[in-house]
């Protein structure tokens, strides 16, 4: 059943999108639909669900929640087939591509396509989708319309990861934007609008400071064409690339939640339900590193240069102060919420650092950062529903009574400082590795940032998990089984892609997993390209 | 897990040869097995680990499993050594692990990013190995007779095994970032380890420091590993040493601040001053499992700075001598400060770092890494029997001070003669680390090291072993009994391995197997004289008890005070560092934030009103604009 429908929806991974056309059942395709359908199913669905009769409360719940679950399942399915046997990673470019005209007069066009780090990013996409359907299997309150938004947050996100012309992904980023928001005003904590006020605030600045940079490319072009490959082609004066940078910027960091742009992570992370909060923080805001590794390093070449040093510090204090404010939280949702941003932190060091190894480790980080920090906050978020409160002054000694919860923040809070075994570890090496070659000042102390984390971890341990238990509080118990199961998934994942992230070999050759590092190195090459080092300076070795 | 893997599938390969070559009943060979042996190394520890997780769920069962795991792990080791035990030259068994282009052009170093998971076998590995699969094996048994009571009986004995993998593959490492990702494995092990009491105030917290503390030093090695990969382009040691010295553009600034790092992580790890309190914080922790991480870690750091020696070969001159300062200093400061304790069993961790400096240091200068890597063993070995004697006693004792100790040579006979057997051993450990070098001016520090530390650990023997024990409310001293048979032969064969490992370090055919090529050793006269020391502090910390017992452990409780007061000012100073951070923190979240955020919602308000303020015709034809853009944009979109 599988197959067919591959045939249909990625017809071909070929770099051209006038692709060879390809059979399904009499139907000759000519091109892919792949990203279409990963973008539009969900939205098609969301649709399907907003008008599907009401039933008894608990039985439509149930049944919506089933719907939700098999469709998410179904595009994991489709994403992880194609990752593991369609998408070519010794090709370059696209693949997947789509192109049809939009509004030409202006040169836009409805133009997606799929690179290496888009691969992982969809497959990142598709997991957090599953580990939030999970995640909300007992909500009960306005599931409909909870759902409903769910879907469309994923399709937009897949719609960002996929689109190759700017309108198109400045549609589809600010779109993102509007599901996501109302899914952290609707549900959950008490102050939850302020999150989402907050939330809206943060993103919208993002979404015009990447509306200004996409202008202001699209100017210094001189051609009608807001494709991403022929933006990359323009040859602005040097400020419009620095503002262009410095745009793109702010544009990723407030989805990244890179610091002084992180107001929104500790509100909404801490507040918002754990379904929505995975799926912010595990897909929803890695789109500001794609589009830091899209365009930034990829369109942006002498802004990249220009604006290294801008990028770098805010990496860096990032990290430093994420660490020093665990520390000072009592809450443990917002302590998880501020070790989410390490990951982050990292990913753009090794963007600032602008050397085709930090920029491969970046890429990798992205993923993996996305997982771990999706398992840190669903972690802390069981944590504090299973112990009854939220406050590190309550909350005490819980490992003698969850075992269960104990062992997900654990895994949660070592892979967001890039523990090995888990898919955090390559991508911390690869950064460290890449970034002391151009940035060593930076990147010592964002290593000193990294043992700080590491002290308010163990703080956090000790206290809420180790320790000895609070007799006033109420009793605690350990995860549910869904809980389990979507925590579980997610650390499976990243211990999988820890362990063997150039993939599963037997005998020299590729069992079912191509390797996530080779995929996302497959376009990594192309885009560092013009920041390696020429060979002249510092190449030959002297017997 | 790759590398794993295809080990696996070569050591089955490998053993059908062996099982058809028998069939032609060729001559049997050992250096025949080593395809299969060498990988058993790692896969031993990691089927032991996932039978256990898999399927054992009884105490007794979860512990014979992994002593059973250690055994065939050592069996397995001492075949390899066997087959090796008359070549020099590296065996290496290597495995592909991650091997990505990441760019075309450029200079050709920078051009692939390979880690392989190299198993890299020599006579110091193996060495190193056999000593610590026997801590392992020791420490693992004393958990029968020892941990009775200990919660999380599976669970511990899981992350003891974690811990087993990860010590194994540190030590048959041959790149360095394998050697790393083992490394970092094995420190969260070991904090799991000593923090195994969950629901504990004293485990959590000493969990806390084994856990932050040492990360200094894990992420100093990392970044030590980066800055390697970023001047040469590779971390595979055995490539790397003909590269040091030879390469362009890396000079000696970028090799003395590898060095450096890789020696914080060294210092770091193996607990040494001023970083002690990593390991005396967990003595609160499960007797066997403390042990366990004091014995395994100064292994590990000691083979960590043999295997980069040839990097300090190639620093500037202030390096060499900058580490050995920092170890000399370690050397003389972790006996000195034992002193001032008093609990016994930090006080002889701290002694015992001393000696492990004392070895770290003979492994630095040339002609006594051989000497140094033997003591270490030693060491390992008489840490692990004084920690699981002293648990032992403390546990019946109910008391850490040795003012309340006494009479152990009476009612507990054999768990303090196995406490000062294995101190003899550490005690000979550090004369045959010091006695490769001719006495000299600056030798003189580890004159006083070795005196200091022999001196201390006298002193917490004669407490224990000599003496009334004085009188306490609900303790009866009559009800103190000595620890069973297993446990007493476990601390003795402790005893017994780090005295002969201790004897080997001064036996030169020994030192030249261990590494071939070194300078000769010195005179048998020279390592006579550094017997001196020692004995020294052995009597004055003997006589000083025997005569004014009572008198010198008050002195010392008195200077501990004045110590811990000094303590307590650095702590303030450091928290007043810390709570500025703190503030400046909260500021930051609590009024800048809020205010930007502020700001920025009343400049959107702002301009909603402005709007508000301008004329109806104004107003109306300014949504009309928007409304035609739009309206024209989805139009042109719509229309095609």
């Amino acid at each position: 059943m599988m197959l067919p429908l591959l045939q249909a929806v990625a017809a071909t991974p070929s770099p051209s999108a006038s692709a060879a056309p390809s059979s399904f059942g009499n139907i000759n395709i000519t091109f892919s639909f792949l990203l279409s359908f990963l973008t539009w199913a969900p939205l098609l669905v969301a649709v399907a669900v907003s008008v599907i009769p009401e039933a008894p409360r608990r039985r439509a719940t149930r049944r919506l929640w089933l719907i939700v679950f098999w469709t998410n399942l179904l595009l994991l399915a489709v994403t992880l087939v194609i990752y593991s046997s369609q998408f070519n990673i010794y090709g370059s470019g696209l693949q997947f591509e789509e192109l049809l005209p939009w509004i030409p007069t202006l040169g836009v066009s409805y133009h997606m396509g799929l690179t290496g780090i888009g691969m992982s990013m969809l497959v990142l996409s598709g997991l957090i989708g599953l580990a939030a359907t999970l995640a909300a299997f007992d909500l009960q309150d306005r599931s409909r319309s909870f759902y409903v938004l769910l879907l469309l947050a994923q399709g937009f996100i897949n719609g960002v990861i996929g689109a190759q012309d700017l309108v198109l992904l400045v549609c589809f980023w600010t779109a993102s934007m509007v599901p996501i928001a109302l899914l952290v005003g609707g549900w959950s904590g008490p102050r939850r609008w302020q999150a989402a006020g907050r939330l809206v605030g943060y993103w919208m600045l993002g979404s015009a400071a990447l509306l200004v940079a996409s202008l202001l490319l699209w100017v210094s072009t001189g051609e009608r064409s807001f494709e991403l490959s022929a933006l990359g082609n323009a040859a602005p004066n040097w400020r419009v690339q620095l503002v262009v940078a410095l745009l793109i910027i702010v544009a990723a960091g407030s989805r990244l939640a890179l610091v002084p742009l992180h107001g929104w992570a500790r509100e909404v992370l801490a507040e918002a339900h754990p379904a929505v909060a995975v799926l912010v923080i595990g897909s929803g805001a890695r789109l500001g590193g794609d589009l830091l590794l899209e365009m930034y390093t990829g369109l942006n070449v002498g802004g990249a240069h220009l604006a290294a040093k801008v990028l770098m510090v805010v990496a860096v204090l990032t990290v430093v102060y994420a660490a020093v404010a665990a520390f000072r939280t009592r809450e443990i949702r917002r302590l998880a919420a501020y070790l989410t941003l390490i990951p982050s932190g990292v990913m753009a060091l090794g963007v600032a650092a602008l050397s085709p190894m930090a920029i491969a480790g970046a890429a990798f980080s992205l993923f993996a950062g996305g997982l771990a920090a999706a398992i840190l906050v669903g972690a802390a978020a069981t944590l504090a529903e299973r112990a009854q409160s939220r406050s590190l002054l309550v909350v005490m000694g819980v490992a003698t009574r969850g075992p269960r919860v104990v062992w997900f923040v654990l895994a949660g809070t070592l892979a967001a400082i890039g523990l090995p075994f888990f898919a955090t570890f390559p991508g911390l090496l690869m950064v460290l590795f890449g970034s002391l070659q151009n940035e060593p000042v930076g990147t010592l102390v964002m290593a000193g940032g990294l043992v700080l984390a590491a002290a308010a971890i163990a703080w956090l341990l000790r206290r809420a998990l180790f320790g000895r238990p609070n007799a006033d509080a109420p009793t605690p118990s350990d995860a549910t089984m869904p809980q389990a199961w979507y925590l579980g998934i997610l650390i499976a994942v990243l211990l999988w892609v820890g362990l063997v992230p150039s993939g599963p070999k037997l005998a020299g050759n590729v069992i079912f997993d191509p390797g996530m590092i080779n995929v996302i190195t497959q376009e990594t090459t192309t885009i560092s390209a013009p920041f390696v080092p020429p060979a002249s300076t510092s190449s030959s070795s002297t017997p | 897990m790759n590398g794993l893997l295809l080990a696996a599938a070569s050591a089955a390969s490998a053993a059908s040869k062996a099982s058809a070559a028998r069939a032609g009943h060729p001559p049997f060979s050992l250096s025949n097995t080593l395809p299969w042996t060498i990988p058993v190394l790692l896969l031993a520890p990691l089927i032991g680990l996932v039978t256990l997780l898999l399927g054992v769920r009884t105490r007794r069962a979860t512990i014979s499993l992994s002593i059973l795991t250690a055994f065939v792990t050592l069996v397995d080791a001492v075949i390899v050594a066997a087959a090796r035990f008359g070549f020099t030259a590296v065996k290496r068994a290597t495995y592909s692990w991650i091997n990505v282009s990441i760019a075309y052009t450029g200079n050709t170093r920078f051009q692939q990013f390979e880690i392989d998971i190299a198993l890299r076998i020599t006579h110091a590995v193996l060495f190193l190995l056999i000593g610590l699969l026997i801590c392992f094996l020791i420490c693992l048994a004393s958990q029968r007779p020892l941990g009775r009571n200990e919660p999380g009986p599976i669970r511990s004995q899981a992350i003891a095994l974690l811990l087993l993998l990860a010590t194994v593959g540190v030590l048959v490492s041959g790149d360095l970032a394998e050697l790393l990702a083992f490394w970092l494995v094995a420190g969260i092990a070991s904090y799991l380890l000593t923090g195994n009491r969950w629901g504990g105030d004293a485990a959590a917290r000493s969990g806390q420091i084994a856990l932050a503390l040492p990360f200094l030093g894990d992420i100093a090695l990392l970044c030590g590993v980066a800055l390697l990969w970023s001047r040469y382009g590779i971390t595979d040691i055995d490539k790397l040493v003909p590269m040091f010295g030879r390469t362009a553009g890396v000079g000696l600034k970028s090799t003395d601040a590898i060095a450096a790092l890789l020696l914080v992580a060294i210092v770091a790890r193996s607990a040494l001053f001023p970083l002690t309190l990593a390991q005396t914080a967990m003595t609160d922790g499960p007797p066997a499992f403390t042990a366990l991480v004091a014995s395994v870690w100064p292994l590990l750091c000691g083979y960590l700075l043999f295997l980069c020696l040839p990097l300090f070969g190639h620093v500037g001159p202030q390096l060499p001598r900058a580490a050995g300062w920092t170890l000399g200093v370690a050397a003389v400061a972790g006996p000195a400060l034992a002193i001032l304790i008093l609990d016994i069993r930090r006080s002889m961790l701290l002694a015992t770092s001393g000696v492990v400096a004392l070895c770290l240091l003979a492994i630095l200068y040339p002609g006594a890494a051989a000497a140094g890597l033997t003591g270490l063993v030693a060491v390992s070995a008489g840490r692990a029997g004084m920690l699981l004697a002293s648990g032992w006693i403390v546990s019946r004792m109910r008391a850490v001070d040795p003012r309340l100790l006494g009479e152990g040579l009476r009612r507990m006979r054999g768990a303090t003669i196995g406490l000062g057997a294995s101190g003899v051993g550490v005690a000979l450990a550090a004369v045959a680390a010091s006695g490769w070098r001719h006495p000299s001016l600056p030798w003189i520090a580890v004159a006083v090291a070795l005196l200091l530390a022999v001196a201390v650990f006298c002193r917490s023997w004669g407490a224990v072993g000599l003496g009334a024990v004085p009188r306490r409310r609900a303790f009866e001293p009559g009800r103190i009994r000595d620890a069973s048979q297993s446990l007493v032969t476990l601390v003795l064969l402790c005893a017994v391995v780090a005295v002969i490992a201790a004897v080997l370090a001064f036996i030169p055919i020994w030192t030249e197997w261990l590494a071939p090529g070194r300078p000769a050793p010195p005179a048998p006269l020279d390592q006579v004289r550094w017997l001196v020391p020692p004995v020294l502090g052995g009597a004055i910390g003997l006589v000083l008890l025997a005569l004014r017992r009572r008198q010198a452990l008050v002195l010392s409780a008195r200077v501990s005070a004045l110590y811990g007061r000094a303590i307590a000012l650095v702590t303030a100073l450091i928290q007043r560092i810390w709570s500025g951070a703190m503030a400046l923190v909260g500021e930051v979240e609590l009024r800048a934030l809020p205010n930007a955020e502020g700001e920025l919602a009343g400049a959107i308000r702002a301009s909603g009103a402005g709007l508000a303020t301008l004329p109806l015709l104004g107003a109306i034809a300014v949504i009309a604009v928007v409304v035609g853009v739009v309206l024209g944009v989805l139009g042109l979109g719509a229309g095609r």
